[in-house]
């Protein structure tokens, strides 16, 4: 046996093996006549034989790392050589060992000072850090209005209600954007164990056998166009209650109608989950959520015009079952990261909501309500025809529309359809005289008038998918 | 969910709905108002049920 140093101080060393035939061998083994076992690295070996080089797998077979066999039988004298290297060592090389899970990084501490920088948590994002030891850290995640495609993702916005309870009833109840299909049912605002980076979440509870209540969102064809061709992610937190048996399902769906609806659209699955009962957490802590992550690629073939995203129980909910859910988010490749508002900011959040439905309340203020003067609408009246007494109201927020659902609500009662006349101290019936993205124009269709009263109401405006 | 016809002093037609909360609400006749195609789709049917997840 031979040892032969790589000129590298701490280098890799060949292992020679000699062994002189007695005739007739066709497999080598054993311990040669300097002592040395036959031991060689499968696949770096070399045998030779009288010192010419046999080929690997042709002329010979070396799988165990202890015998070569497959040989042409050796004849007497014949010298047979197997070279083998050990472990390779360079010198000043960095040990594999010093990046020890998933995702670590070698940055260097200083001049030829390699350390291990743990990966950072997820969404983060590695930054220049001039007072880290390494020069760099981990920081954010960071907000990025734009990123996510789902309006009101974090559940913030509440308009309408915070608290909707439907026999049967489908559409835009309680936050903003989420469109629910209620089967004896209530959805409701939560804020017992919200994620961190949350407010609020999103209960949807069925009150008797046989409940159901689906969630969704839909984006319009401008919002959707941006996504064509393109892979999407959808990502949010959910989980249930102990006594919920069913499994959740989780879609996403197309249709070739322009800006389609619910209802007025014919849906397509494109991509679809289900999240097995057992997956989802029970506890009501901030970190007791199941992080469901969907990727779909959207066409661009003219039969994605609109996008829905939507989950439900999968089987039904018995009386008293819930699930919640928060921090949804659709974005740009098949990734989750971390969550981030389409708004970027409350405002940003709440005027992207605004864009589909808006109402002259308080945001705190249920429509309908009379408990409360901000908000309140007023004009004059300038005459005693009724239908003269014109008034324009702008909307806050530009409608996605021309052509929004306009309720009006009396300032003095809370009725729908009516506005209030406090010079006479009556409500009055209201029409629509034209609409507009901007605003719309309402007018009284009956009662009596006189000029200088004042008249007042309430007003939402509606323009969801 | 009760639907009514409305002609506006400018002519045009509006339809009234008022939802089973008495809400009444002004719905103008365009196809991208959903909630006139939601109108739309009881006059083809009255008997659909929705379901989960559709």
């Amino acid at each position: 046996m031979s040892v032969i140093r790589h000129p590298n101080t701490a280098g890799a060393t060949l292992t020679q093996w000699r062994y002189t035939a007695t005739g007739g061998e066709t497999s080598l083994s054993g311990t040669d006549g300097f002592s040395t076992a036959l031991s060689y690295t499968v696949g770096s070996e070399q045998v030779f034989i009288n010192g010419v080089l046999l080929e690997r797998g042709v002329d010979y077979v070396a799988t165990t790392g202890t015998t070569i066999t497959g040989l042409t039988a050796l004849v007497v004298n014949d010298i047979a050589t197997v070279i083998s290297p050990s472990s390779f060592n360079v010198a000043n090389a960095i040990p594999k060992s010093t990046v020890t899970a998933k995702g670590d990084l070698l940055v260097a501490s200083g001049a030829s000072t390699p350390i291990n920088l743990a990966v950072g948590a997820d969404g983060t994002t590695l930054v220049a850090n001039s007072s880290s030891s390494t020069g760099v850290a981990w920081a954010g995640p960071s907000v990025a209005a734009g990123k996510n495609f789902l309006i009101n993702g974090n559940f913030d916005i509440w308009q309408r209600a915070t608290s909707i309870s439907s026999t049967t009833n489908n559409g835009y109840f309680a936050a903003d954007r989420w469109y629910n299909q209620l089967g004896t049912s209530v959805i409701s605002q939560q804020t017992t164990g919200a994620p961190n980076g949350a407010r609020y979440v999103l209960r949807a509870a069925s009150t008797a056998t046989s409940g159901y209540a689906t969630t969704a969102q839909i984006l319009e064809t401008s919002t959707t166009a941006a996504l064509w061709g393109q892979t999407v992610t959808w990502s949010f937190k959910v989980r249930r209650n102990s006594s919920m048996s069913s499994s959740m399902t989780v879609q996403i769906d197309k249709t070739s109608t322009v800006d389609g609806s619910y209802v007025g659209a014919t849906w397509t699955n494109i991509s679809s989950l289900v999240i097995s009962n057992a997956s989802l957490p029970t506890g009501t802590g901030s970190s007791n959520w199941y992080n469901a992550i969907l990727s779909a690629a959207i066409p661009n073939d003219g039969t994605a015009n609109t996008i829905r995203v939507t989950v439900y129980a999968t089987a039904g909910l018995n009386n008293g079952d819930y699930y919640e859910l928060a921090q949804a988010q659709l974005e740009v490749g098949s990734v989750a990261t971390a969550f981030s508002r389409a708004g970027g900011t409350l405002q940003g959040e709440l005027a992207a909501c605004q864009r589909y439905y808006e109402k002259s309340y308080p945001l705190a203020t249920a429509p309908g309500s009379t408990s409360s003067q901000s908000g309140l609408v007023n004009y004059i009246a300038i005459t005693s025809s009724a239908i003269n007494n014109r008034c324009w109201v702008p909307f806050i927020v530009s409608k996605r529309t021309s052509s929004p659902t306009i309720t009006i609500w009396s300032y003095h009662t809370g009725a729908s359809g009516y506005a209030y006349n406090e010079g006479t101290g009556s409500d009055y019936s209201i029409g629509i005289q034209f609409q507009a993205e901007r605003g719309f124009n309402l007018y009284p269709t009956s009662g009596s008038f006189s000029a200088g009263q004042v008249c007042n109401f309430y007003y939402t405006a509606d323009s969801e998918l | 969910m009760k639907y009514e016809q409305f002609t506006n002093v400018s002519n045009e037609q509006y339809i009234i709905r008022t939802d089973d909360a008495g809400v009444v609400s002004f719905i103008p006749t365009d196809p991208a108002n959903a909630d006139y195609q939601a109108y739309l789709a009881t006059l083809v049917s009255n008997s659909s049920t929705p379901q989960a997840g559709n």
